[in-house]
């Protein structure tokens, strides 16, 4: 029997709320100082390919938590993450590597490259509804891909542009550890910035925009400059993302930057848990370790397992099939990712054995 | 030219089923919008074949969604009937699709965008029609065009063009052709000349009688209800207020004053001239 | 003069399949509301259908197409049943994005099962062709039998529209659900009919391909160029799928001959972003009325 709706809630019920509510940020800043302190730790410990896993992870999380705050929480769909990461990695290319300008405002500047694209797509995407944001991301993608392809022919040929090394006053950025620990430190910076700005007015602004176009402009919130605004600053930070991409790389080639890293991107976000910062973390680890995870559940199959020398010759097709299934699987069962799996097996468990107690989460 | 009026005996002839006209009991129904929003709480109502019903009530009320619940919620839709009993006879509609409930007995006139407006006046009367009754859909097209003989004219229009009146004929032409026991019309008033709100009320009352369909209509214009109803239920916040013959809920103060909405002494003559239109009226038949 | 009329031609050819291709994306819109990235695929899966029909299972060249349709309309039966309606409801941006899933997984699929090799479609019609009077570009006899099917299956589509209680069903279903509903039509019916046709008409555009090409996973890549001749002619118009389809081949013909041939991928997105921002609803659709 499905309760019916709440009535109205007294003053000591909404003070509890408040309380409650204090209460489970506080475990939050504890469990994210944990987490943290833990990474920090690990760079000490871990070895060098973990180390550049994990910066790979970090720095595709700043895009994911980027991508994740436009689609989940303003409720713009894009594929055009491929586009504004080459923007930002090109950029980086012509700045640090011809005009050879510090790192950091390198970083800063491919940010802008980016999100003054965002701009420029983000201006007359105001009248478009969802589906044709979509689209016209799609057909971002190609445009720019294309435009850097041609620069990149010009400029350097096929192999790519190489990147100087990343230098910050007089550290210069070179072992994995030193990546991992910048990376964190970039990914920490994202977290809580996003966050931030999530959990106040311009958040509520764009779950208001996300859920109803019409009725949120007339609860006076200017849609149009919002979205625009959204577009352009998850396009910087994507734009941001790229470059750090490129130095850790060291090389930079349109080849990277197929409609498929989009699509790995979306489904970061989708495999995270749509509209959740952690989830975005969490979807971005999820996707950049499966290729790894395969090849070591493959690893672990006898040799002589007659499905082993077929899941070995097909392992590209299947890991990028792997992606759409994961994809398909959560939209049909859980749509809110890891993130909300997670929160279900903990709820169930904090309940258990009584079940049929609900839990205010 | 005298021409035989249609009816249930052609109905019998082209081979449907023969059902017997049904009542419609609603027992304490209960409705919430996206899990939050309750709509209507505990309302009760019935509607006697044959008979017709008017739910009034002001904006909000809920009136719209008692109709909307009989008539059944879109799966895609995030509205959900969460506690009561909706029955057409025997037949429980609770939990149906709109499409089932339609093809059941049950045909409903919304309050906006009632017609097709992409599609020809004759194209809006056959959407829907199975394939069975397909075969001989111009048997049910005369039938409406015997209430609205100005559609037949209009027939090939897109029904775009329409006015507000034709509008409304069409939607409730295109409700009749699914034959239905139980014709549900949400605001039929709204936005139209008293002149054809009456002439409309008229032919609903000639629908009522020579097919034997019950009605149960959403008003909030409510005279021009009272004058065609033979029960009537006000809804307020969410549950039945008032309910009874129109007669006597004329008499009742509380009604007069916040549904007829007039002074004392203009309201009592209002009343009065709406009691002898029904007395009127009746006789004429 | 004569280049440019071998190049419009040749457009014209092209714009064939990318309507057909396109009409598939309108019919799934009109009645869903739902654009599917995975159309390309079913594409190839027509194209390789036919392939194991004709030439693994030997039937006639007829037979085994009219199987081949068969098979993929199933198969957009089973992609609607499975995948579309139990998100229906939810926001456009579900049963997109499962399309877009899906996309990736029927190619890996395909990968997988070809290994990358290519077939050629036994065909009945020998390939040589016809030249243009007046002009030195050869037309194969693939691009006159594309244009020719397109403009067929056309007529059918849209005289199924237009005549039949389905069709009109449909056409009241993608106007207003909700009226439709009320007035007896299963909307659940309507979606699959709409699914199962679109997969059909893909896989007539990826057999019209092979036949002028080899079957390969990369007959799939006109369907993403066939993205902007939908959203062109109007995403909600049939006639519309024709038009877009006939301009965006002839604006990518012309675009790789008189400014660079490695324009040809990029023009049609050009145009689509152009259009997007000039005239969203496309040249035929119908513009989108907002309620709250």
């Amino acid at each position: 029997m499905k309760q019916a709706a709440v009535d109205r809630p007294t003053i000591s019920a909404w003070r509890g709320h408040r309380r409650l509510v204090r209460a489970t940020q506080r475990t939050r800043y504890r469990g994210a100082i944990v987490v943290g302190a833990l990474a920090v730790g690990y760079a000490f410990v871990g070895s060098n390919s973990n180390l550049f896993l994990g910066t790979t992870i970090f720095i595709a999380a700043v895009g994911a938590i980027a991508l994740n705050a436009l689609t989940g929480n303003l409720g713009i769909v894009s594929l055009g993450q491929a586009a504004f990461l080459a923007t930002g990695a090109f950029t980086a290319t012509y700045l640090g590597g011809t005009l050879h300008w510090p790192f950091l405002l390198v970083l800063l500047a491919s940010g802008v490259a980016a999100g003054l694209v965002g701009g420029i797509v983000g201006v007359p995407s105001l009248r478009w509804r969802g589906l044709y944001i979509i689209l016209g991301t799609f057909a971002l993608h190609y445009i720019v891909v294309y435009g850097a392809t041609k620069y990149e022919i010009n400029r350097v040929g096929p192999g790519g542009f190489n990147l100087p090394p990343a230098k910050i006053f007089s550290w210069t950025i070179t072992s994995q550890r030193d990546w991992y620990l910048f990376s964190l430190v970039l990914v920490a910076l994202t977290v809580a910035c996003v966050a931030k700005v999530l959990r106040g007015r311009t958040g509520r602004a764009w779950t208001a925009v996300r859920d109803r176009d019409l009725a949120a402009s007339i609860t006076g919130i200017d849609v149009s400059r919002a979205k625009v605004v959204g577009f352009i600053a998850t396009s910087f930070v994507v734009g941001v993302a790229g470059a750090t991409s490129a130095y850790f790389v060291g090389n930079v080639t349109t080849e990277t930057f197929t409609l498929n890293l989009a699509i790995q991107y979306v489904a970061m976000i989708i495999i995270g848990g749509l509209g959740s910062v952690p989830g975005a973390v969490v979807g971005a680890a999820f996707v950049v370790y499966l290729p790894h995870m395969i090849t070591k559940v493959v690893g672990l199959l006898p040799s002589s397992y007659p499905l082993a020398g077929w899941v070995n010759t097909n392992i590209f097709d299947l890991e990028a099939g792997l992606y759409g299934v994961f994809i398909i699987l959560f939209l049909l069962l859980e749509p809110g990712g890891l993130v909300a799996l997670a929160q279900r097996v903990r709820r169930y468990f904090v309940s258990w054995p009584f079940r049929d107690r609900g839990v205010i989460a | 030219m005298t021409r035989r009026t249609p009816s249930f005996t052609r109905r019998q002839a082209a081979n449907l089923p023969d059902t017997p006209p049904q009542a419609l009991q609603i027992r304490q129904l209960s409705v919430v919008y996206d899990r939050s929003a309750q709509a209507i709480r505990g309302v009760s109502l019935e509607v006697a074949p044959g008979q017709m019903v008017a739910l009034l009530g002001a904006n909000g009320a809920g009136k719209t969604s008692v109709l909307r619940a009989i008539a059944g919620f879109l799966a895609a839709e995030r509205a959900e009937v969460t506690e009561g009993a909706i029955c057409l006879g025997t037949r429980d509609l609770r939990g149906k699709s709109p499409s089932w409930i339609a093809r059941n007995g049950v045909a409903f006139v919304p309050e906006r965008r009632k017609i097709f407006d992409t599609l020809s006046v004759r194209e809006n009367l056959e959407v829907g029609l199975s394939r069975q009754q397909a075969k001989r859909p111009h048997a049910h097209e005369e039938l409406v065009y015997q209430y609205f003989p100005a559609l037949e004219a209009l027939s090939s229009r897109r029904a775009g063009f329409l006015s507000g009146g034709e509008r409304q004929m069409l939607a409730i032409g295109r409700a009749l052709m699914c034959q239905p026991q139980l014709l549900m019309i949400d605001e039929l008033s709204l936005g139209l000349a008293p002149s054809v709100v009456t002439s409309l009320m008229r032919t609903l009352r000639r629908i009522r009688e020579e097919q034997g369909a019950s009605i149960l209509f959403v008003e909030q214009n409510a005279g021009a209800a009272l004058e065609v109803a033979d029960h009537v239920y006000v809804l307020e916040n969410g549950r039945v207020a008032m309910a009874g013959d129109p007669n006597q809920l004329m008499d009742v103060s509380e009604f007069r004053d916040v549904y007829l909405g007039m002074a004392d002494e203009g309201t009592r003559s209002y009343a009065a001239l709406i009691k002898s239109s029904r007395a009127g009226s009746r006789e004429v038949g | 003069m004569g280049t440019l009329i071998g190049t419009v031609a040749q457009g014209v050819a092209l714009g064939a399949i990318y309507s057909l291709v396109a009409v598939g994306f309108v019919i799934i819109y009109k009645a869903t509301g739902v654009f599917n990235f995975a159309h390309g695929q079913f594409m190839v899966l027509g194209a390789y259908f036919a392939y194991v029909s004709i030439s693994w299972v030997g039937l006639p060249f007829a037979a085994g197409i009219a199987v081949t349709l068969v098979i993929t309309g199933a198969v957009g039966l089973v992609v609607y049943a499975a995948l579309i309606r139990p998100l229906l409801g939810e926001a456009i941006f579900a049963p997109v994005m499962i399309t877009i899933g899906l996309s990736i997984v029927l190619d890996s699929i395909i990968s997988i099962t070809t290994k990358g090799n290519t077939y050629l479609l036994p065909t009945p019609v020998p390939v040589h062709g016809v030249s243009i009077p007046g002009t030195t570009t050869r037309v194969s006899n693939y691009s006159l039998i594309a244009i020719v099917v397109a403009a067929v299956f056309f007529v059918l589509i849209a005289s199924f529209f237009r005549w039949s209680g389905t069709g009109r069903d449909m056409r009241a279903a993608a106007e207003n659900p909700h009226l439709a509903s009320y007035a007896g039509v299963s909307l659940g019916f309507i979606f699959s009919v709409a699914w199962a046709l679109a997969a059909v008409a893909a896989a007539i555009a990826g057999i019209a391909q092979a036949s002028s090409t080899l079957i390969s996973p990369d007959i799939g890549s006109v369907a993403l160029r066939a993205f902007p001749a939908a959203l062109l002619g109007g995403l909600d118009s049939v006639m519309g799928a024709a038009l877009g389809g006939v301009l965006i081949g002839i604006i990518e013909m012309l675009g790789s001959q008189y400014v660079g041939s490695d324009t040809r991928d990029v023009f049609p997105y050009v145009v689509l972003l152009v259009a997007l921002m000039v005239r969203p609803y496309g040249l035929l659709g119908s513009r989108q009325v907002d309620r709250i």
